[in-house]
């Protein structure tokens, strides 16, 4: 009958071998375990992005850093400011209003995305080729949600309720994903779609997407 | 061995410090939870998350948010949980046998690491919390949290637990959100590896299809009826027996699970005075912790044998000349407190409750009032809810605060020293622990 432990030293070969290799195995554990305890004694570190730019640069997660978000207002942008849509623009007089982008993704980025809305709310502001109207939210949500409504959408009921805003455009957005996960890694493939919505018409007028991949292994 | 003989003195001085550390008691956080006095609990727990080690403190934090939604505080609940299911994917990726058998062995310093079906309760459990809190988006993003989780591509068959409650809510959630084809996806999945097919499962397990929303939902609200029914089973300290080759029973404190048969076992619900009958139970999570023990109990005996090994080596080091009078008189006293402190890994997630169970109903906007019978409890759970059309309503009912707490008989071990130690031996030649081929 085979045994299993090796508590005996004048059993067979096997199991004193294995308690050598258990003994040094628990040597490296517990020099490991001390050189952890120096370094961690040493206490935590903070630091000031100003004084060091790069901590902004490192990846902590799959979600959305500022990395991130800058890299997507950039695209957007570029597409954005060359696009045929903006070239028909007369100096202000359309009004637009930044609505929301839906997170259809695995990870919590509602308020990257909150972020991101706000920021291409300023470049729309400070540019000056629109009039951007800055709605309550309540109205907002309502314009949303006929948005939600995808094919469905009723023409003449957004018409109306651009009319009630005061607003010829909508800017609102989606964020998909293609998630993997295995035991040593999770990717996250975001693909950011963010359009311009002639209110009167419900047609798309502008729409750019851009895609941004993060990964977290061990 | 000069320096292995001081090892194992100050092995034993530990001890006794430890021991005599022991005789401190602490507060029990389960013991006013199941007794209703759910403010109590969550002090202790609030305490103990501020002065726990790292490794367990993401254990702590599942126990404290379990508390927090039992008393309706789903927002801090659900952000306890989004820690700690951050924490626990970064722990996925420093799986491998050996490392397994080594956190086993030496759990006491390892962070606690989940059993399967407990890492898919987080989801499961913050779907729930962020649908209580409101937020029907952080509810899909759990909801499609779980499915990645549960359609891991690498994942051994035998590790797969399914969730259908979870999976159930989840089709409830994206289609509430509007998201058809995501909760098209979560109802397939159900019926594509339900319950079922769990090797074990109970046959009371109900199918899905009063989940799936109607047809025509116009002018509608839905309030959907979760139920958390009883309590799971706990893993508690029990002695197990290995036979070494000398043929001595050698004690190991190994884990062993404990059920805990106290608390309603079924609900029966009514809806504006129309009996509604029993809300259908998706998920025996008794059943699959009890199946993922015995899947485990190789390699927790394994992790077992090895400590074993261990102290056996660190008492005859240090005690020298063991034939001596003087010499087994050390030995036994060494056995008795290396024996004592060497503990089992006991850590779970207790606030879990043993049965899951959801019931949607679609009503017309309005107030309405819902009654819940706990099968065993007298006075029945009122519950008063505001519904809009369009709009999905939960009604969380916990058993675990009036379940009543209860002292159970410490559980059994057992004699491994047959075909479960032969097991043992293949498993760590397996891992490159012992060499190969054996004797």
């Amino acid at each position: 009958m085979p045994s299993v432990v090796g508590s005996d030293r004048r059993s067979t070969a096997t199991v004193p071998s294995l308690v050598r290799k258990i003994l040094l195995m628990l040597r490296l554990v517990s020099v490991s375990l001390a050189l952890a305890f120096m370094l961690g004694a040493c206490g935590p570190t903070i630091q000031r992005g100003t004084d060091d730019p790069s901590i902004d640069e490192a990846a902590m997660s799959t979600r959305l850093d500022r990395v991130d978000l800058e890299k997507a207002l950039g695209d957007w942008y570029t597409e954005f400011s060359g696009s045929k849509f903006l070239a028909r623009q007369d100096g202000g007089q359309s009004t637009i209003a930044v609505l929301r982008i839906d997170n259809d993704t695995s990870e919590h980025i509602g308020s990257s995305l909150r972020n991101l809305i706000d920021s291409v709310e300023t470049r729309l502001v400070n540019d000056g080729d629109f009039s951007v109207v800055s709605n309550d939210a309540i109205a907002k949500e309502a314009v949303a949600a006929e948005f939600m409504r995808g094919d469905a959408v009723d023409a003449s009921t957004m018409a109306e309720l651009g009319k009630q805003l005061g607003v010829h455009y909508f800017v609102s957005g989606r964020v998909g994903e293609s998630a993997e996960k295995t035991s040593d890694a999770r990717r996250v493939q975001y693909f950011l779609f963010l359009r311009v919505v002639e209110v009167e018409t419900v047609r798309n007028v502008f729409q750019a997407q851009i895609d941004i991949t993060k990964q977290i292994s061990g | 061995m000069e320096s292995l003989k001081m090892v194992s003195a100050r092995s034993l001085v530990c001890v006794l410090v430890l021991v005599a550390v022991g005789c401190e008691t602490t507060k029990d956080p389960f013991r006013p939870y199941y007794s209703g006095q759910l403010a109590q609990s969550e002090t202790i727990l609030r305490d103990q998350v501020a002065k726990a080690e790292v490794e367990n403190r993401t254990l702590l934090r599942l126990e404290l948010a379990s508390v927090l939604q039992a008393q309706g505080h789903y927002s801090e609940a659900a952000q306890l949980l989004m820690s700690a299911d951050n924490r626990m994917e970064v722990l996925d990726y420093t799986s491998a046998p050996v490392d397994d058998v080594v956190a086993f062995a030496f759990a006491a310093e390892s962070a606690w690491r989940p059993s399967p079906p407990e890492r898919t309760m987080v989801n499961v459990q913050n779907m729930i919390n962020f649908l209580g809190a409101g937020d029907l988006d952080g509810a899909a993003v759990e909801a499609r949290r779980l499915g990645l989780l549960l359609n891991q591509p690498d994942v051994d068959e035998d590790d797969i637990y399914m969730n259908d409650f979870g999976w159930g809510l989840a089709g409830v959630i994206l289609a509430a959100n509007g998201d058809q084809a995501e909760a098209e996806d979560a109802f397939a999945a159900i019926s594509a590896g339900g319950m079922a097919e769990v090797e074990g499962a109970s046959a009371e397990v109900s199918d899905f299809s009063e989940l799936r929303p109607p047809a025509d939902l116009a002018g509608k609200g839905t309030i959907l009826v979760v139920a958390q029914l009883g309590q799971a089973p706990v893993r508690r300290e029990a002695t197990y027996v290995l036979a070494g080759h000398d043929g001595q029973p050698h004690p190991l404190n190994l884990p062993a699970m404990q059920a805990r048969p106290a608390g309603a076992k079924a609900a029966t619900l009514t809806l504006d005075g129309s009996p509604l009958g029993d809300i259908p139970i998706q998920l025996n999570l008794e059943e699959q912790l009890m199946r993922r023990f015995d899947d485990e109990l190789a390699l927790l005996v394994t992790a077992g044998a090895l400590q074993a090994g261990i102290r056996s080596e660190l008492i005859e080091e240090g005690v020298g000349d063991h034939d001596g009078k003087w010499g087994k008189a050390s030995q036994a006293v060494g056995e008795f407190f290396l024996a004592h402190v060497q503990e089992a890994d006991v850590r779970c997630w207790s606030l879990l409750a043993g049965r899951y169970g959801a019931m949607r109903l679609d009503v017309e906007p309005g107030t309405h009032a819902l009654s819940v019978a706990l099968a065993g409890s007298a006075a029945p759970l009122e519950f008063t809810v505001n519904v809009t059309a369009g709009e999905l309503a939960l009604v969380n009912v916990v058993s675990g605060p009036s379940d009543g707490y209860r002292v159970y008989p410490k559980p059994q071990g057992g004699n491994y020293s047959g075909e479960r130690a032969d097991d043992v031996l293949r498993f760590m030649e397996n891992a490159s622990l012992v060499p190969s081929p054996r004797p």
